[in-house]
C-alpha cells in the first residue's frame, strides 16, 4: 500500500510490509485516501530533496509519529498532550516513562504532516471553530488544529494535558477548554514572563529558574500520580541526556547551512529542524540517527562544493519561519538563502550559577536556551546577535498571525535589527497552518520586494568596501 | 530605437506604457472585466496603436501587479512595489515615500535618492485602505466612485466611522444615512477612515515632504486631501496615476535591455 510514499519517506522495504495495517487503519481516520497520498507523493517530490536519505527519513519521521499519534490509544497507551512551545525536556521524560504511556505535541505533527504533506489542516482548522475556538478571533492555527483534530476523533482524546506556559497564553486556555468539555486532567507548567531581559543569557534570574523548576517538578509529580508511574530525578536526567543528543545532533546542521554555496533548501531545513521540537517517541528514537545521517550527506555536498543556490546568494535569516512549502520555495526561486532560523540556540555561554536539582538545571537552560522563552528584549536580543553573528544580508521576521505573543516584539524587532546592523528587515504575515489566512500571490510581491532590497543593499555595501 | 512596454495587470485595471528610448510614447488604462489574459492583450494593443507600433516592434516586455503572470508575452515579471517605485522617481526624483493604492491592495513604500526601494510595508489581506472599500461605500450610497471625491470636498462636517472594516463600515455608513447625516459628510467620513488606515499603517516608513500618491485611488482629491490632514504632510498626485506602475515596468525594461546589449 502506497510503496511510492512510504519509500519517499524513507520507509525500509521490510517496514513498509511490516507498517501497512497500521498505515491502512491511521489513514482510514484521517480520511487519507490513495488520491490525497498521490498529492502527497507529489508535493513531497516537488518540495523536498527526496535525492537525500537524511531527508527521506526525517519525513518519515513525521509520518510515523502521526501513525503513532492517531493509533496511540487503540493500540492501548495512555495518552498525555503536550503543548507548543513546550518543555521539551517534560515531554522527553514523559515519553520515556513507559512503553504504555504516549507523548506526544499534536500541533507540530498535525502541522507539518496534516498542512504541509497532505494538505488537509482546513476541515481540521473547522472542526476546531465549530467547538470553541470560533474563526475571525485570532486563535492561534497550532490550537485550533490540536482542539480540532480531538473534535473530528481522528486523534484521541488525551488522558492527560500538560500546557507548558513557556510564552504562549492561548495554550493553557485552550488545554482548559479541553479539560471543560471532554474532562481531561491538566498540569500546568507555569513560568514566570515579562522581566526585561537585559540581563539574558548571561545573568538567568535565579527566581526565576526556581519557579519553573518547581513547576516541572510539580507537574511530573502530577503526571507520577495520574499514571501511577514516579519519574525520579535520575530518570528525568536520563531523558534529558536523550533530548540533547537529539538537540546536538541539530547543532551540527547549522554549522553546514554556513557553507557557500548553501547545501539545503529552507523547505528541507524547516522541516528537519522541527524534528527536536516534536520531541516525542519517533523524534527521540530516531530524529538523531536521521540529523547525523542527513550532516553527513551534507558534508559531502560541502566538500565537493555543491549548493542548492547560486555561490555567493544573499544570507538571510528567518527568525520563525512559515510551514507553507508553496510559499517558503518562493525563497529558493527568488535566490534568498535562509541558513539561519528561530531554531538555532543561542551561543552557548556558561552558566554563572549551579544548581543542585536536576529539576532546576533544566529549567536554567530551558531559559538559556530560547530567548523567546525569556523575554520580549532577550527574543530580540537574539534575532540580533544571531544575525550578527552569521553575517546575514537580510533578516525576515515571521508573523504568525494569531501568535499574540510574538507579534508585540516585531515592530520593535525590526526597528532595533535595522538600527543596529544596517541591513533590510521584512514582517512577513502569514500563518503556520491555517492558508486561509494569507494570499499567495501578495506574499509572492512582498518577498520579491525583499529580495529585490536585499540585493541592491548588498551590491552597495560591496561597492563601498 | 529602443521600443520597450511595461504592462501593469491590477486586480481593478490593465495599464500599459510604451517607451521609446526615454520617453513614454503612449499609454493605455483598460477596466478588467473576467479574462485577465485578454485584458493584458487589450491595454498593450490599444497603447501600441496609439503609438503606431504592433506587438513585433517590442524589444522588451515587464509585466507586474497582481495578473503580472497572465501576461505571456512579457520577457521579466517584477512587484509593484519596485515598479511604482521606478516610475514615481523618474516622474519626481525628489520623492522619498510613494502611497500606492489600489483596488485590491495598499503600500506604503520608501525610496532612497537613487531611486532603490529601501523599505515597504503592504497591507494584510484586509480590504481596509483599498479602493475595494470605497467602491463597496459608493455601491451603498448609490454614487459613482468619481463623484466622491468633489463630493467630500464639500462637506463642512465629516461623519466619524469608526471602523475600517470594509464590512464594518459598511454598516455604520447605512446607520448614519437612516439618521438624516448628508451624503458629503458620510463620504468625507469614509475618506478620513482610509487615510487614517494608511497613515498609520506606513508610520513605520515615515511620510515627508516628498510623498506621492499613486494608484486609481489616487484620482479621488477627496482621499487626498484627508491623507494629508491625517499625515499632516504635503502629498503630490502626478498627472496620471494609475500608470506609475507600468512606467516602472517599462523603465526596468529599458535597464534590462541596455544591460543585455552591454554583456
Amino acid at each position: 500500500m502506497y510503496p511510492e510514499f512510504l519509500e519517499l519517506c524513507g520507509f525500509e522495504p521490510e517496514e513498509i510490509k511490516q507498517e501497512e495495517p497500521r498505515v491502512r487503519r491511521a489513514f482510514e481516520i484521517l480520511d487519507i485516501g490513495p488520491e490525497d497520498v498521490d498529492k502527497a507523493t507529489e508535493r513531497i517530490k516537488t518540495y523536498y530533496d527526496v535525492e537525500l536519505i537524511g531527508i527521506r527519513k526525517s519525513l518519515g519521521i513525521w509520518v510515523k509519529e502521526l501513525i503513532d499519534m492517531v493509533l496511540a490509544k487503540e493500540e492501548g497507551k495512555k495518552i498525555v498532550y503536550a503543548s507548543f512551545p513546550p518543555t521539551y525536556q517534560m515531554v522527553a521524560a514523559m515519553t520515556s516513562a513507559s512503553s504504555d504511556i504516549y507523548c506526544v505535541i499534536p500541533e507540530v505533527i498535525l502541522g507539518v504532516t496534516m498542512n504541509c504533506i497532505f494538505t488537509k489542516a482546513t476541515s481540521i482548522l473547522e472542526a476546531a471553530e465549530k467547538h470553541g475556538l470560533a474563526p475571525g478571533l485570532a486563535f492561534c492555527s497550532y490550537l485550533q488544529m490540536r482542539l480540532g483534530a480531538i473534535a473530528k476523533g481522528i486523534i484521541p482524546v488525551p488522558d492527560l494535558v500538560v500546557p507548558s506556559c513557556l510564552m504562549c497564553d492561548q495554550s493553557p486556555k485552550v488545554d482548559e477548554l479541553l479539560h471543560e468539555v471532554y474532562g481531561v486532567p491538566v498540569a500546568y507548567a507555569d513560568h514566570l514572563f515579562g522581566s526585561g531581559g537585559s540581563e539574558w543569557p548571561d545573568d538567568i534570574s535565579p527566581q526565576r529558574v526556581q519557579y519553573l523548576a518547581t513547576e516541572i517538578r510539580n507537574a511530573m509529580e502530577e503526571f507520577g500520580n495520574l499514571f501511577n508511574h514516579e519519574v525520579t530525578e535520575s530518570e528525568f536526567q536520563q531523558a534529558t541526556e536523550k533530548e540533547a543528543a537529539l538537540f546536538n545532533a541539530s547543532l551540527g546542521l547549522w554549522e553546514l547551512m554556513k557553507a557557500n554555496p548553501l547545501p539545503l533548501r529552507i523547505n528541507d531545513l524547516n522541516m528537519v529542524t522541527e524534528i527536536p521540537a516534536a520531541c516525542s517517541g519517533r523524534a527521540l528514537r530516531e530524529g538523531a540517527n536521521a540529523l547525523n545521517l542527513l550532516c553527513k550527506e551534507l558534508a559531502k555536498r560541502v566538500e565537493d562544493g555543491v549548493g542548492v543556490l547560486e555561490k555567493g546568494a544573499p544570507r538571510i535569516m528567518a527568525a520563525m519561519v512559515p510551514y507553507d512549502p508553496s510559499i517558503l520555495s518562493i525563497f529558493d526561486e527568488l535566490g534568498l538563502a535562509i541558513s539561519v532560523t528561530s531554531q538555532v540556540p543561542s551561543p552557548a555561554r556558561e552558566t554563572t550559577v549551579s544548581y543542585n536539582s536536576v529539576w532546576e538545571q533544566v529549567a536554567d537552560l530551558i531559559l538559556r536556551r530560547r530567548g523567546a522563552l525569556y523575554s520580549g528584549l532577550a527574543y530580540l536580543s537574539q534575532a540580533r546577535d544571531l544575525a550578527k553573528l552569521n553575517n546575514v544580508d537580510g533578516v525576515i521576521l515571521f508573523h504568525h498571525i494569531g501568535c499574540r505573543q510574538y507579534n508585540t516584539w516585531l515592530l520593535k524587532a525590526k526597528a532595533v535589527i535595522e538600527k543596529d546592523l544596517d541591513i533590510p528587515v521584512l514582517i512577513f504575515e502569514g500563518d503556520y497552518c491555517d492558508t486561509r489566512d494569507y494570499n499567495a500571490k501578495q506574499s509572492r510581491t512582498k518577498l520579491e520586494t525583499f529580495a529585490q532590497i536585499v540585493k541592491t543593499a548588498k551590491a552597495s555595501r560591496k561597492g563601498n568596501k | 530605437m529602443m521600443q520597450v512596454a511595461g504592462i501593469d495587470i491590477g486586480a481593478g485595471t490593465a495599464k500599459a506604457v510604451i517607451m521609446s528610448d526615454s520617453n513614454i510614447t503612449s499609454y493605455s488604462v483598460k477596466r478588467i472585466s473576467n479574462n485577465v489574459v485578454k485584458a493584458a492583450e487589450e491595454v498593450t494593443s490599444e497603447a501600441l496603436d496609439k503609438a503606431g507600433l504592433s506587438l513585433s516592434n517590442l524589444d522588451y516586455v515587464v509585466a507586474t501587479g497582481w495578473g503580472r503572470n497572465a501576461v505571456s508575452f512579457a520577457n521579466k515579471t517584477s512587484s509593484e512595489i519596485i515598479c511604482h517605485a521606478s516610475g514615481v522617481y523618474f516622474l519626481m526624483p525628489q520623492v522619498r515615500t510613494v502611497i500606492d493604492i489600489g483596488a485590491q491592495d495598499s503600500k506604503v513604500t520608501r525610496v532612497n535618492e537613487k531611486g532603490e526601494v529601501v523599505d515597504f510595508i503592504m497591507n494584510d489581506k484586509c480590504a481596509a485602505g483599498t479602493g475595494r472599500f470605497l467602491e463597496v461605500m459608493a455601491q451603498v450610497l448609490g454614487i459613482t466612485l468619481e463623484e466622491m471625491g468633489p463630493l467630500s470636498l464639500t462637506s463642512e462636517n465629516p461623519c466619524s466611522i469608526s471602523s475600517t472594516c470594509t464590512v464594518f463600515a459598511e454598516t455604520e455608513v447605512i446607520s448614519l444615512r437612516a439618521e438624516g447625516k448628508h451624503m458629503n459628510d458620510l463620504i468625507a467620513g469614509i475618506h478620513r477612515a482610509i487615510a487614517s488606515r494608511i497613515i498609520v499603517m506606513g508610520s513605520g516608513i515615515g511620510f515627508d515632504k516628498g510623498t506621492v500618491f499613486t494608484g486609481g485611488v489616487a484620482k479621488n482629491s477627496g482621499v487626498k486631501e484627508a491623507l494629508e490632514e491625517a499625515g499632516q504632510v504635503k502629498i503630490t498626485v502626478p498627472k496620471e496615476p494609475q500608470i506609475t506602475g507600468a512606467l516602472g515596468a517599462a523603465l526596468i525594461a529599458q535597464v534590462e535591455l541596455t544591460q543585455a546589449a552591454s554583456v
